[in-house]
């Protein structure tokens, strides 16, 4: 079992073993633990109560976008007292052994590829279907709330994505539009120097997943003036 | 011999599975007695198969059960009941017993028998005593197969039980897989 990555949040790990079934209807061998460990620094009745609650929010997050059939990788098992979610795992790795983020990838191109190998036609198309993603999560009204280039994944050309902790429920425009931002400040700090290409096909692809993007849109134009907080307050 | 035997890595039990076929109705109905009489022999989990989609299903439940019981957190008396209810997407414990417990509604009906065990004992014995206790023949105990629970399984009704009508499914998977992972979806959010 091996640490992939360590938030704030949760530690996640990769493992070979199953927790229940030897034959499971998923096509990796290999799968993902998402573990919570409790906070020292909480009252630990309402340390319990938060493991839990983010934990069942996440599973149900993730159990929506399945039905939806909207790429995300699908719940093995949870452990809702422990905070931990086992799931399927998700990309295939690049040829240099990283995990096949978005990010990763795009770097990857920067690194070993030159200028027009990072503005190709498969880099915009594939950005186009994560925008198309991005675009079906919200036509069904369901906020990531921590879109970045690392918390999308790709499998093949397919993008998945991951990383439900953030998520809600929501149908204004505005907690979509403070989406997108999020995420094309995050594309402009980690891929600055293809940025504005890179934005301009996901927001290409979000119009086709999102038949109801008129309003987000308008309302991304203020996001980007004002930044995330809708307030000035905190 | 036909039973399934398995272990999980985070426990040290053996979860054994034993599944008979054509089970005539009046052998179920003293199944039903003896069980709520409490007969030590009949201290199994007992299912009907009409709505278990796959092997990964019911092992699914199995695990969650045994979790609940480690956590303090399983919501009936025993382990055996745990796992029924953890078969189902509803929290109430007679709806679950009816849905998936025996089904003596029918002249016949498969059983589908589960126990947790400790690692001494011989599977093979429970599974002769088993068939002695219940009068079935040889015969009717069959390997359990994934093959085997999609027949069973009438899918409309499924969906109907585990709510995935407005589920979009894909072309291009299994449908056995896709229905699997649902129905496990809902079961790990039951009453939650």
């Amino acid at each position: 079992m091996d640490v992939v990555s360590q938030g704030a949040e949760a530690v996640v790990f990769v493992t070979t073993s199953h927790p229940y079934c030897s034959q499971p209807a998923v096509e990796n061998d290999k799968y993902i633990i998402k573990y919570r460990p409790s906070k020292k620094y909480r009252h630990p009745k309402i340390d319990a109560q938060i493991t839990k609650n983010r934990t069942v929010g996440e599973v149900r997050f993730m159990n929506k976008l399945e039905k939806l059939g909207i790429n995300s990788p699908s719940v093995i098992s949870a452990d809702y007292v422990n905070g931990i979610i086992w799931m399927e795992f998700i990309g295939d790795g690049l040829p240099n052994g990283d995990i096949s983020s978005v990010k990763n990838y795009l770097w990857y191109l920067e690194k070993n590829d030159d200028d027009d190998g990072c503005v190709s036609d498969e880099v915009q198309s594939m950005l186009v279907a994560v925008g198309r993603l991005i675009g079906e999560l919200h036509a069904n009204d369901m906020i990531h709330g921590d879109l970045t280039s690392s918390n999308i994944l790709l499998n093949g050309k397919e993008p998945y994505l991951i990383d439900f902790g953030l998520s809600s429920i929501s149908s204004l425009a505005e907690d979509k539009a403070v989406d997108i931002y999020v995420l094309e400040r995050a594309i402009e700090s980690t891929h600055s120097v293809f940025a504005d290409s890179y934005n301009k096909w996901l927001l290409k692809g979000y119009v086709q997943g999102n038949k109801k993007s008129k309003e987000v849109l308008a309302r991304l134009e203020e996001v980007r003036l004002r930044g995330r907080k809708r307030s000035m307050l905190g | 011999m036909a039973f399934l035997s398995t272990k999980f890595p985070s426990f040290d039990k053996t979860i054994f599975i034993s599944l008979l076929v054509d089970v005539d109705q009046h052998t179920l109905e003293e199944v039903k007695t003896k069980l709520i009489e409490g007969n030590k022999d009949y201290d199994f989990a007992f299912f009907n198969t009409n709505y278990i989609i796959s092997k990964e299903h019911l092992l699914n439940g199995i695990h969650r059960a045994m979790i609940n019981y480690k956590n303090g957190s399983a919501k009936s008396k025993t382990l055996n009941t745990e796992i029924i209810l953890n078969m189902s997407p509803v929290s109430n414990i007679m709806e679950a017993l009816k849905r998936f417990g025996i089904d003596s509604s029918k002249e016949s009906a498969n059983l589908l028998c589960v126990k947790v065990i400790d690692d001494d004992e011989s599977l093979e014995d429970i599974n002769n005593t088993l068939i002695t206790n219940l009068g079935v023949s040889k015969d009717q105990n069959v390997e359990l197969t994934d093959d085997f629970l999609l027949k069973s399984v009438d899918v409309a009704k499924f969906k109907k039980l585990y709510k995935l009508n407005d589920a979009k499914y894909n072309d291009k998977k299994p449908l056995q897989n896709q229905l699997t992972r649902l129905a496990i979806g809902a079961c790990l959010l039951r009453g939650t």
